[in-house]
């Protein structure tokens, strides 16, 4: 009952967030189309890629293989696996939004007081993202044939990118069910949703024989549309199938609990706090550790894993010559080293500036705990507290990842060389975010994210050659750059870190004087 | 006796919303403050420019002697406040958050805390996720009252609390003010005012309406009288407001300083009952928000 006046909350909550990511997603695969135009111009560049790529351990592990040889099937090995996980990541953070935040915070019941049936919150959270992904799947198909691809693909990649938020959508819906902690819901939901799309990752990787393991999961299903390639629309069937699935799981599942509970009942804490709990860098400590050990431990997996199948992918791109032209754009004469560092640079670079910003970004959550502040301890110090993780926390990861690197390749120098040079970049970012916190309250989260993708529309922009090369050196990456372009001395890492230290300096000065959000 | 919280023509403007306009209050030295007023008056953003919290706009304040805002991480040590929307660390227990402020504070007593957490009846050991809000006002509470401090400001404590919880607080309360702690207490529950409170403030519209103790508000203002007459009087009565009659009883509201004329006049039109009675707090009040 009532379940359109609940979308209609819904869409009035998000009016920016859900245009933006969707927007966001569909321009992803505009420029992938305009990039992969551009590096393999000939039809002979196209085949001689889908060869290489065949035999490439990491790009099948993480991208998957490619299952057709024009420019649209390059185009969706490239990226349509990424866009499965954008996809997933935003639906997955919309339910949880209007499912269990809403119930950890009270407004579900004021909701629910209202003449509003049981599963009407539910059903209004799944219809909202459910079609939100649909127009995702429109819009990628506009996308691909304005983009002079043929229909039916482009039609099979939008589908495809849909499945993979339906499929996190579905994942998120029962994991609310069982959580209190919107959070820890959104992240169960998230981890099932990656180690399923790794576990298709090593059944493309193990070649025939294993295919059977990735047609156990769903995203061996819609990573399995062959887009471009003779595509198999069934597949889809199956996804709708589990969405369904998982749906009605959800549903019974919230008809068997009370509001405001989980499925498994909360475990009770210690009466008494620990001795390491005082001040606010225990606090910190206690908020941040969790995600900390997380990233870390991610991290290092994600070096290992590159760096032992990274080796396989320098020795055979290092006889293809399809990678020519980008090759020289970024300097360098062996393509195969490039490609390598290229990989290592945008995973750190990116996943780790998101961290940082993230961590950065949890000071406005505790800002609103008044208690904490209307105690002898001072603004500058609380957030300190805070940013001393946004801080070493990725020089945690890096360090990490670069000696998982090494771990592969046998080279620790050179993997530690390859991660930790860009360390001063990602305080450059997570200084933006601190500057914006502390000057613009409200704002400050918009700011942060919108320079991440700026920097990240930047990065993509100077690859295809939109961007030359001096309006690429606003992004702080671009001095620790992976390719000739940079060559990043002692001078450089200085000068970022002091670039990254005044943005941090503002902030708190900001901080100090303003008006606190409570 | 000092004055432990000075405020002259204290202003604060959220955007456009003018919410404190020009505010005088002041606390005296061992003294329960009562600071009452409607929601949206401006109690909590007070409380709040007190705290160092939210910035002035216009005025002076002066809290323990410091500035609030200049001076907040030392003048905190000497405070402790409970707000009114208690908002906690979710992933901590109930215990957990009271250490971690008692520590902060630097003055916790162990015992008291114990004593505290027995008489509220509160379980430490559950997530603050799981508490009710009346759960986390006690959780507050029990971090302020257990710390050695010089002045508690108290943000609509009760407002959670069930009835023998706030009996538990009321008597905690005059605990406090036997140590010769000094309370700000703001509130819109009158009967908690009436039984804990040396003075009261009176807020409206981000202005001090009233203030003074309760005596010398009931003397400013009217007494309640209900009447039985033989002959019901014709037009009004001087001194006399809101005046009501059915059949031969009429009630009104008389002028405590013509109490006496109102009485002989009255007097004239056959008096065979009467009943007259000092204002309680909440008519004292509702003067002023009609």
């Amino acid at each position: 009952m009532n379940t359109t006046a609940l979308i209609r909350l819904i869409l009035r909550r998000d009016r920016v967030w859900q245009p933006l990511w969707i927007l966001s997603v569909a321009l992803f695969v505009a420029t992938t189309v305009a990039t992969i135009r551009q590096l393999l111009p000939t039809r002979d560049a196209v085949l001689h890629y889908v060869e290489e790529i065949a035999r490439n351990p990491v790009i099948l592990l993480l991208q998957g293989p490619a299952y057709g040889d024009s420019v649209g099937a390059a185009a969706a090995q490239q990226r349509a696996a990424a866009t499965t996980i954008f996809a997933a990541l935003a639906s997955i953070v919309l339910l949880v939004k209007h499912t269990r935040s809403d119930e950890e915070q009270g407004r579900r019941e004021l909701v629910g007081s209202a003449a509003v049936g049981r599963r009407a919150p539910l059903t209004a959270a799944l219809t909202v993202v459910l079609g939100a992904n649909l127009m995702l799947a429109a819009l990628i198909a506009v996308v691909g044939v304005s983009a002079g691809l043929p229909p039916a693909g482009s039609l099979a990649w939008g589908l495809t990118a849909a499945s993979g938020g339906w499929v996190g959508a579905a994942l998120a819906a029962v994991a609310v069910q069982l959580t209190q902690s919107a959070r820890v819901a959104g992240a169960a939901a998230f981890t099932v949703f990656f180690a399923a799309y790794l576990l298709r990752g090593v059944s493309d990787l193990g070649g025939p024989g294993m295919e059977w393991l990735g047609w156990l999961v769903p995203n061996g299903w819609f990573l399995r549309a062959r887009a471009f390639g003779g595509e198999q629309w069934w597949v889809f069937a199956l996804v709708a199938a589990f969405v369904a699935a998982m749906a009605w799981a959800a549903f019974a599942l919230s008809a068997r609990r009370d509001l405001g509970a989980g499925l498994l009942p909360p475990r009770l804490g210690p009466a008494r706090a620990p001795a390491g709990l005082r001040g606010p860098l225990g606090l910190a400590w206690r908020t941040h550790r969790g995600a900390a050990l997380a990233w870390i431990t991610g991290a290092a997996f994600i070096g290992a894993g590159l760096g032992l199948g990274g080796q396989t992918a320098v020795e055979t791109f290092g006889q293809s010559g399809a990678l020519d032209y980008w090759a020289g754009r970024t300097g360098e004469d062996d393509p195969a080293r490039i490609f390598f560092k290229l990989v290592v640079y945008e995973l750190a670079v990116f996943s780790v500036s998101l961290y940082a910003i993230m961590t950065v970004l949890r000071l406005r959550g505790d800002e609103a705990t008044e208690l904490f502040l209307s105690g002898p301890v001072s603004r500058t110090r609380w957030a300190a507290a805070h940013l001393l993780f946004a801080v070493t926390v990725p020089v945690a990861m890096l360090v990490i990842a670069g000696l998982a690197l090494g771990l592969g390749t046998g080279d620790f120098a050179g993997g530690l060389a390859l991660t930790t040079v860009i360390l001063p970049g990602i305080w450059v970012m997570a200084g933006i975010a601190v500057a914006a916190f502390g000057l613009f309250r409200r704002a400050g989260a918009v700011v942060g994210w919108t320079a991440l993708v700026l920097t990240i529309a930047l990065e993509v922009a100077w690859e295809v050659g939109l961007v030359n090369d001096s309006l690429f050196m606003i992004s702080p990456f671009a001095h620790v750059h992976y390719s000739t372009l940079a060559s990043p001395g002692p001078g450089t890492l200085a000068g970022l870190t002091v670039v990254a230290a005044g943005l941090a300096a503002v902030g708190l000065y900001g901080l100090r004087r303003r008006d606190l959000t409570l | 006796m000092t004055d432990v919280i000075e405020i002259h023509g204290l202003t604060k403007e959220f955007g456009r919303v003018r919410a404190l306009d020009g505010l005088d209050m002041t606390v005296r030295e061992g003294e329960v403050h009562g600071f009452l007023g409607p929601n949206g008056a401006g109690k909590t953003t007070t409380l709040r420019i007190l705290l160092g919290l939210l910035r002035k706009d216009g005025g002076q304040v002066r809290l323990l002697g410091g500035d609030p805002w200049a001076d907040a991480v030392e003048l905190h040590r000497r405070l402790a406040y409970v707000p009114g929307d208690v908002t906690l660390w979710p992933s901590l227990s109930g215990g957990e958050v009271i250490d971690l402020l008692g520590r902060l504070r630097g003055r916790a007593d162990a015992r008291r805390r114990d004593e505290l957490i027995e008489r509220f009846a509160l379980d430490p050991r559950k997530k603050a996720r799981t508490y009710s809000k009346g759960n986390r006002q006690k959780v507050a509470l029990i971090a302020a009252l257990a710390s050695e401090v010089e002045l508690l400001l108290l943000d609509e404590p009760t407002s959670g609390l069930d009835p023998p919880m706030e009996a538990i607080f009321r008597e905690v309360v005059a605990e406090e003010r036997r140590k010769g702690r000094t309370v700000l207490l703001s509130s819109h529950i009158l009967a908690e005012v009436e039984a804990l409170c040396d003075r009261v403030s009176i807020i409206r519209d981000g202005r001090i309406v009233e203030a003074g103790t309760l005596a010398q508000l009931r003397h400013l203002t009217r007494v309640s009288v209900t009447a039985e007459l033989a002959r019901v009087p014709a037009g009004g009565l001087p001194h006399v407001h809101d005046l009501s009659t059915d059949g031969g009883r009429v009630r009104f509201q008389a002028d405590t300083d013509h109490i006496g004329d109102v009485l002989a006049h009255l007097a004239q039109y056959g008096v065979r009952d009467i009943t007259a009675q000092p204002p309680t707090l909440e008519e004292l009040f509702m003067r002023h928000y009609r």
